[in-house]
């Protein structure tokens, strides 16, 4: 029995859910709507202004523009917004502790398939998702903005960035998996996976004041600012971040360290958890 | 040589906290059997079950199915339902048999050819493109049988299987249990609240009580055993008149009220026709003396007491 075998039909289920079909669509809806808007506002200005009305030797209607290499950006940010990382915390929610409440895991257990073979397809699905969305909702505003606006400049710093994205957020859906094993809960995985990411932020935030420490007139302002600067970039919220870095051109490798040991921790973690488990 | 035991489990034990769910269990599937897996409601039966097919750890024991200690692979030559069957309600039955059937490392025109077999085997091929979610009980208890034969497995595990159904539902998936072991040639273990469907479908029983077995044998055994005791029920004209004969007889024990309004007597060593000559002589009209069948029913109230 293949793992192969098992992530196909693990995707097939991930993928005939509503609420996933649902999810996908509102994000590339969500990507689409940025070039659709500002080509309504270029057509609006238009009308409205006439064609002749000049802003520094250009028609006004000409400063609406997205074109298909700032669209893309756009699409990145938007696929970066919550709405994107609370989907993928409710899949992953769903599709071990909710299968586990339903009892439709133990069919799957009952097959000749190892749990390690399970589990690891329940992961390789939700990051099939995701690049699903990420592709699609890339090319729906990169498309967009291409048609209605030309090519524009940069394409390949936001393209690594998609990538390094698809990365970054199934370091997260490995966490989330993690967390719906260890909970058996799809509200308390919800509930743990926030507080976690509470934490994250807020970690963020202190070594960001510790950072402005050396401003402190005394010996541990300096050193605090050291400790700062130098945990800064192998937080989990610099791992998670990764893709900016590529988007402009300068991504840590501390962050890629941290994402990878995440993603190998929460796996191992959740498999181990889920080798032990009793499967009602 | 013998042929390998479908199914083999020794000195199972499994504890929850203090409770013991199932003690020391020893119980065997021979190939072919229709082994049925009885006991009171909270005896251990789906405890043990669940442990048999990997879904629950053991404190101690070993599990063998067909000879192979190692559940995972040896589980492609099981079919199981343990209680009420699960399914994933968004998806139609076929496409949960699809699910099945890949995940059992079937793919292609032969994962298309096992669904409509399994689809076929259970009657549902109708209402296959249906959503699961809106299935009744029995038709989920027959695409649950059909899950469970995808791949074509030797053993099939069935843990209450006709709980919830009405009588039709109970009759269907009684006689589709007993032609896959007739046909299809599959080695059944049923665990089931029913004793006279049991009597009737399998060739060996188990009791269970308090997570420990407490008899085991073919079913001719079972009822043979203590079937010496001279249990006859009585008919009289008048019921009275015959109490009250039975009382003066030495040797003969009321046991109360046995089938169709007769007496239920014990009688010993005291032969049917001296006991009918007895009660004659006392006057009672006899209108029937019939000698007491053990059933299923029988031996469990006996073993489970």
């Amino acid at each position: 029995m293949t793992l192969a075998a098992v992530t196909r039909a693990e995707v097939y289920k991930l993928f005939s859910r509503s609420s996933s079909r649902a999810g996908l669509l509102m994000v590339v809806l969500l990507a689409a709507l940025p070039p659709i808007l500002v080509l309504a506002a270029r057509l609006g200005m238009g009308v409205w202004l006439g064609p002749d009305q000049m802003f520094n030797g250009l028609p006004v209607s000409e400063y609406f523009s997205l074109p298909g290499s700032s669209a893309q950006v756009i699409a990145l940010r938007i696929r970066d917004f919550f709405v994107l990382k609370a989907l993928i915390l409710l899949l992953a929610a769903q599709i071990f502790a909710g299968e586990l409440q339903a009892r439709t895991l133990r069919e799957d257990v009952l097959r000749p398939v190892s749990r390690c073979s399970v589990l690891l397809a329940k992961w390789f699905a939700l990051v099939a998702w995701i690049a699903a969305v990420s592709f699609l909702s890339w090319g729906a505003s990169a498309g967009l903005g291409l048609v209605f606006f030309g090519w524009g400049d940069a394409w390949q710093g936001p393209i690594l960035g998609l990538f390094a994205a698809v990365v970054g957020d199934a370091g997260f859906a490995a966490v989330a998996l993690a967390a719906s094993v260890l909970t058996r809960s799809v509200a308390a995985t919800v509930a743990g996976v926030f507080f976690l990411a509470v934490l994250d932020y807020g970690l963020d935030w202190v070594l960001w004041l510790m950072k402005m420490a050396p401003m402190i007139p005394h010996e541990y302002g300096k050193l605090a600012g050291q400790v700062a600067e130098a945990a800064y970039p192998w937080m989990p919220f610099s791992a998670f971040a990764l893709w900016r870095g590529f988007e402009t051109g300068s991504w840590g490798w501390q962050g890629a360290i941290t994402l990878m040991g995440m993603t190998a921790l929460a796996l191992v973690v959740a498999i181990g958890a889920f080798r032990r488990m009793d499967v009602p | 040589m013998a042929e390998v035991p479908a199914l083999e489990i020794r000195g199972l034990t499994r504890r929850y906290g203090k409770v013991i769910a199932v003690e020391d269990l020893d119980l065997t599937v021979q190939v072919g059997d229709i082994y049925g897996f009885l006991g009171p409601n909270g005896a251990g039966k789906t405890t043990a079950l669940r442990a048999a097919l990997g879904l629950i750890r053991r404190d101690t024991g070993t599990v063998r199915l067909f000879g192979d200690d190692r559940l995972v692979g040896a589980r492609s030559k099981v079919g199981a339902i343990i209680e009420t069957p699960a399914f994933h309600s968004w998806m139609s039955g076929r496409e949960n048999l699809l699910q099945a059937g890949q995940l059992s490392g079937l793919g292609g025109v032969a994962l298309d050819r096992e669904v409509d077999r399994v689809l076929e085997r259970v009657e549902l091929t109708e209402r296959a493109q249906h959503k699961a979610g809106g299935y009744s009980l029995g038709m989920r208890q027959r695409l649950g049988i059909a899950r469970a034969l995808m791949g074509g497995p030797k053993l099939l595990v069935l843990d209450e299987p006709t709980n919830g159904l009405d009588p039709r539902g109970m009759r269907e998936v009684r006689e589709l249990v007993r032609s896959l072991a007739l046909h299809d040639g599959i080695t059944v273990l049923i665990s089931s609240h029913l004793l006279a469907e049991v009597q009737a479908m399998c060739n060996r029983v188990g009791i269970l009580q308090r997570g420990r077995l407490r008899a085991e044998g073919t079913v001719a055994e079972l009822l043979s055993e203590g079937a010496g005791d001279g249990i006859v029920e009585v008919g009289a004209l008048d019921m009275g008149a015959l109490s009250a004969a039975v009382a003066g007889i030495e040797g003969v024990e009321n046991l109360g009220a046995g089938a169709e309004g007769r007496l239920r007597l014990r009688c010993g060593e005291l032969p049917l026709y001296a006991l009918n000559a007895q009660l004659v002589g006392q006057g009672v009209q006899v209108s029937a003396l019939v000698p007491a069948r053990r059933n299923l029913e029988d031996v469990f109230m006996e073993v489970t007491r």
